[in-house]
């Protein structure tokens, strides 16, 4: 760690009268698995598109591996893997010639290339599929040979771009793990999503994005130190009349109640046991509830805090 | 090379839709050939006739000598059963029996019931014999009523008969040029169809793969650059267009016996310079990323539209005036003016100039579709 390896400054992008990025300014340090969070139109694909230099911008700079970044600069491009969002396949090609044919844009001694073509594959898992022709593949190894053929050139620095959206579980898990792998091999990675789980089980670094701006920026435990909020207590009560959530609101370090659909939600700022205090009130003044549970703050936390609404509202 | 290489892969798979066209192009084009070899020739027919002569004079004699003129004689003997079992079974095609007095009444002048004859009632040959001998006959008492002798008037008749007048056989549509076929003409008419056609079903597809948004997106992002990019789509796109235009040129020259002379040349530059055109459309097209449902649809709209309004499939002379003026609008018309004026067909006249006037408009047709191709492209780039 150390070496900034990306580095965008005051960046604006305009698409006629819309800011799709709006000052916005980032640092990438080598080793990192730096995740972008932020909902649909955040302008997480706007900023890896900016770094691509596959999109003008208006105002700012991009540098990476100490280098500005422009359309031409095929030293720094050499260097780095990209996985759009979109499988961007050949479905002409069988699966090897999909990662040959990638991996060649960047190698060019073949004997070299049909090793690092053989190591991609045997990497996503993908050695008894060689042959199939994409259309024949399951939408989770498609996601796989799509990273296979991003990842093949063995780049200093790998940019996803959303990778996992429509993939299940199990395909999920593993290419994930996949990612967390290729970081130990050494690359740096910079991961866009907008599934905040993701980000929160493989990211070092996140910066949380929204109408183009980077609202936060940090470790995810860092983020979640900037709000208030330390825990959120969920208790199922059929009947809780007003003058109970009032005692309930009255208790050490609560800050906010909401109580609907026999639902009640408590969330603290600071404290211990609050589980407790809360369920020992309730016996006390006889009130019957069902199931309870204690939930400490996540990503979505942060990002509602700081913007008042979800992470997903506009999925 | 790794574009390029791709390119053919891509190319490969896509080549059994240009293929159908190819195959059904040319078995057209092999048939036109083996039946434009079977031109109608007329020759003397020798026709089997049998004489009966029952009058045995030297007038019969003349006859007979006349009418076995140029045929083959049968004998035949003088009983009924034999005759119609000779016509019945087609040994003889034609019996003529010569009636007794047959000398005497000519030397009277009385030309009527002077012989009879046996024939199949469907033979053409036949009749035009009977036609043969009534004019004979009229010819001999012509003769006799100018005061010659039966057998003199007979005579001269004879040789009248045999005056033979020289035929030219004349095909309405024979291009009356040796050395640009008619099949010729009508397989580089032809071909404007299938090379626009080709091009569109074949290259389009490939193109439209190799500049798909996201493997576009990819392959930007490589190390490789934009213009080696570029020059392998280019080169790829170049060598398929070569070779479809080879192919079709040596098929042209094999089918229509390896004839090779100035036209033939100039026919071949012309569908030179309209591959390139049909390269520009099917680049045009590719520009705009249409799905592949409505790239077939416009395949058939430009190529059929095309062909029609341009003369490809009714020659230009027949088109109202209307169609040609909005035909002068397409690089099409201008092909197949300049292949009527090798062939000297539909009121066109061989003219060099006027070829190469053809060709200069059909030049300046490519030049203006590649620069709408790259106006789209950058359009297109700026609104990515």
């Amino acid at each position: 760690m150390g070496n900034t390896i990306v580095k965008i400054d005051n960046l604006v992008k305009r698409y006629k009268e819309l800011i799709a990025l709006d000052h916005f300014s980032l640092e990438i340090e080598e080793g990192e698995i730096f995740g972008l969070l932020g909902p649909n139109g955040s302008g997480k694909t706007t900023t890896i598109n900016c770094l691509l230099s596959l999109l003008a911008y208006d105002k700012g700079n991009i540098e990476i591996f100490g280098e500005k970044m422009t359309p031409v600069n095929y030293k720094v491009k050499k260097e780095i893997g990209i996985i759009m969002q979109n499988v961007a396949v050949f479905d002409e090609l069988t699966v090897y010639e999909n990662i040959d044919y990638f991996c060649g844009l960047y190698i060019k001694d073949k004997e070299t290339r049909r090793k690092y073509v053989d190591e991609a594959i045997a990497f996503v898992g993908l050695e008894d599929f060689v042959k199939f022709y994409p259309k024949k593949l399951s939408g989770g190894l498609l996601r796989r040979l799509n990273i296979a053929c991003g990842i093949a050139h063995k780049p200093k620095l790998i940019i996803l771009d959303e990778p996992t959206v429509a993939v299940d579980p199990q395909s999920r898990n593993k290419i994930l793990e996949g990612i967390q792998e290729l970081n130990k091999q050494g690359a740096t990675i910079i991961y866009t999503s907008h599934y905040m789980e993701e980000v929160e089980q493989i990211c070092t670094r996140i910066a949380i994005m929204d109408k183009g701006k980077k609202i936060a920026e940090g470790t995810k435990d860092e983020l979640k130190r900037m709000i208030k909020n330390t825990e959120t207590l969920t208790i199922e009560i059929l009947d809780l009349s007003d003058e109970m959530l009032e005692k309930i609101r009255a208790l050490n370090h609560v800050y906010e109640t909401d109580y609907s659909d026999s639902r009640l939600e408590v969330r603290f700022s600071g404290g211990k046991h609050n589980l407790i205090h809360v369920l020992n009130l309730l016996q006390e003044n006889n009130v019957s509830f069902s199931r309870a549970y204690s939930e400490l703050p996540t990503l979505n936390d942060v990002f509602l805090e700081i913007t008042g609404k979800a992470l997903r509202d506009k999925e | 090379m790794q574009v390029f290489k791709t390119f053919l892969k891509v190319l490969k798979k896509k080549l059994p839709n240009a293929l159908i066209f190819i195959g059904v192009f040319m078995a057209i084009a092999i048939a036109m050939a083996n039946s434009g070899a079977e031109t109608a020739k007329y020759e003397d027919y020798e026709m089997k006739i049998g004489i009966i002569d029952r009058d045995n004079s030297k007038e019969s004699k003349a006859l007979s000598e006349f009418v076995l003129d140029g045929n083959k004689p049968v004998d035949i003997a003088d009983d009924e059963d034999e005759i119609l079992d000779a016509v019945y079974y087609e040994r003889a095609g034609y019996i003529l029996i010569i009636k007794e007095g047959f000398g005497e009444k000519l030397k009277n002048g009385d030309l009527n019931d002077l012989f009879e004859n046996y024939k199949l009632p469907s033979s053409v040959y036949g009749t035009l014999f009977d036609n043969r001998l009534d004019s004979y006959l009229n010819s001999v008492g012509a003769y006799m009523s100018s005061g010659l002798e039966p057998t003199e008037a007979m005579s001269k008749a004879q040789e009248a008969m045999n005056v033979e007048t020289k035929v030219t056989m004349k095909n309405f549509e024979d291009t009356g040029n040796d050395d640009y076929s008619e099949n010729f003409s009508y397989y580089y008419k032809y071909l404007a169809y299938i090379l626009i056609s080709v091009l569109i079903t074949a290259l389009c597809p490939v193109l439209l793969i190799m500049n798909r948004k996201e493997i576009k997106a990819r392959t930007i992002c490589s190390s490789i650059t934009a213009s080696s990019q570029t020059f392998q789509i280019f080169l790829g796109s170049g060598g398929f267009v070569l070779i479809i235009w080879i192919f079709f040129a040596a098929a042209g020259y094999i089918l229509t016996d390896g004839i090779m002379n100035q036209k033939v040349l100039l026919a071949m530059l012309n569908s030179f310079i309209f591959i390139i055109i049909a390269a520009g459309i099917a680049m045009l097209i590719a520009a705009f990323e249409p799905s592949s449902n409505v790239l077939n649809m416009i395949a058939n709209v430009v190529g059929l539209g095309m062909s029609f309004l341009c003369g490809v499939f009714v020659p230009q002379d027949l088109l109202a005036e209307g169609v040609l003026t909005a035909g002068k609008f397409l690089p099409a018309y201008w092909y197949v003016k300049a292949n009527n004026m090798l062939a000297g067909t539909c009121g066109e006249v061989f003219s060099k100039s006027e070829i190469f006037k053809c060709f200069g408009v059909e030049v300046l047709y490519a030049v203006a579709l590649f620069a709408v191709v790259m106006l789209v492209m950058r359009v297109k780039r700026k609104e990515a």
